[in-house]
């Protein structure tokens, strides 16, 4: 590896900060291997940019834990300056044994989901009381934004753009009863996330949806006008529902194992090398162990199993 | 180093050496270094939250062709670093008494 792909890699891989702290972040190794003029030795020393992507990410969200103590101290001040208190930077965090199910719904937001150790929120740009993350007795995690957000994107001297940006880890391999995703118009990845649920709900209104590894039972996708992606298992009878947008599932398993029916208006369907498009109808009578029931108005469903 | 360092130890040599004089990344992961068992990767995080904290302040300036970040103490980062210079006074008074049996 030589010093341009590893930056490249750090870059990638420093999902959770802001373009900001990306470029200073950025800058500061860039320096760093004009410093010391030996890009194979410093490349040793930093060890993987992965590994470095999340030392620099770990101790930014102690940094939050720490900005947020202080936010106590001085609050009487920041309530009279709203916007100040609106960039505040949040942050909760749940141990990975005390949730069972999952509930995240977005209005507007940049969402990145990343694989870790426990169960963490954190945000930027957002008010506290516009954030709601409440974890209840019976386990279910709830995260939404869905109180109306500042659209303005703009801190008030019009010098930055703040936008509503929402981290959540979710610990690896994480076992959860149900799983629900909702996105308006925002955009979500979720890439490296790693977990298995034995319900699911996942719906993109307008936004933009991109999903990694996720091992599931029976789940349900809607999608408006969005973007939905996913990558995973399906077990049992799930649903599809597309209108203009287009969805794009790509599934572990045997294409035998899979069956599907469709109801198809002006949009386009794929399922491994099979290929309709224009108005149709396929029943399926032999129903196998997994199903998929799409429903597809303008948009385009893509299916591939194997 | 058979001692480990804690978080406000590094806080405060990082600080101490910006103090001296108006430095950059390489060097003062080098400084410390000479004294501290710190991974290279950990250095840029502590700068960071030092400068977020208002104790640092970061300027560019040319240096052989390019813009080269320096860091600088802000007065918040003197006040900080005057409090961590007592508490380690304090901290190797007592420790020399106990692990050098020196009484004074």
């Amino acid at each position: 590896m030589n010093r341009e792909e590893y930056i490249k890699q750090l870059q990638n891989n420093l999902l959770s900060l802001t373009e900001d702290e990306k470029a200073e972040a950025i800058k500061y190794y860039s320096d760093y291997f004009d410093e010391a003029n030996d890009d194979q030795k410093v490349i040793e020393e930093l060890g993987s940019p992965e590994e470095l992507a999340k030392t620099i990410t770990e101790k930014f969200a102690n940094a939050l834990v720490g900005a947020n103590k202080t936010k106590s101290e001085g609050k009487d001040k920041e309530e009279n300056d709203t916007f100040k208190a609106s960039t505040q930077a949040l942050y909760y965090e749940f141990s990975k044994s005390s949730v069972k199910s999952l509930y995240l719904s977005f209005s507007t937001a940049e969402v990145v989901l990343i694989s870790g150790s426990k169960y963490a929120v954190e945000s930027r740009g957002i008010e506290s009381q516009a954030l709601n993350c409440h974890l209840s007795n019976d386990g279910l995690l709830t995260v939404n934004n869905s109180k109306r957000l500042n659209f303005n994107f703009w801190s008030h001297d019009r010098s930055r753009r703040v936008v509503p940006r929402i981290l959540v880890t979710l610990p690896s391999k994480a076992k959860l009863d149900k799983f629900q995703l909702m996105i308006g118009a925002g955009d979500c990845k979720a890439k490296d996330v790693e977990i298995s649920c034995s319900k699911g709900n996942i719906e993109v209104g307008a936004g933009n949806l991109v999903m990694g590894s996720i091992e599931g039972g029976k789940i349900d996708f809607r999608c408006g006008m969005g973007n939905l992606s996913f990558e995973g298992s399906l077990k049992g009878r799930s649903n599809v529902d597309c209108g203009m947008g287009s969805v794009k599932l790509n599934l572990k398993g045997n294409p035998l194992d899979y069956s599907y029916d469709i109801k198809l208006g002006l949009g386009d369907f794929k399922f491994n090398d099979e290929k309709k498009s224009g108005v149709c109808k396929v029943f399926n009578n032999q129903i196998k162990e997994n199903h998929l029931s799409v429903n597809c108005g303008m948009g385009s469903v893509n299916i591939q199993i194997g | 180093m058979v001692f480990t360092a804690g978080s406000a130890l590094l806080d405060a040599v990082v600080l101490s050496v910006v103090s001296q004089q108006g430095t950059y990344g390489y060097k003062i992961t080098q400084d410390v270094r000479k004294i501290m068992d710190v991974s290279e990767s950990t250095l840029y995080p502590v700068l960071r939250r030092l400068q977020k904290d208002n104790c640092l302040e970061t300027y560019d300036m040319e240096f052989q062709g390019r813009n080269r970040r320096y860091y600088k103490i802000t007065s918040n980062g003197m006040i900080l670093l005057d409090k961590y210079r007592s508490e380690w006074v304090t901290f190797r008074k007592g420790v020399n008494e106990i692990l050098m049996g020196e009484s004074q």
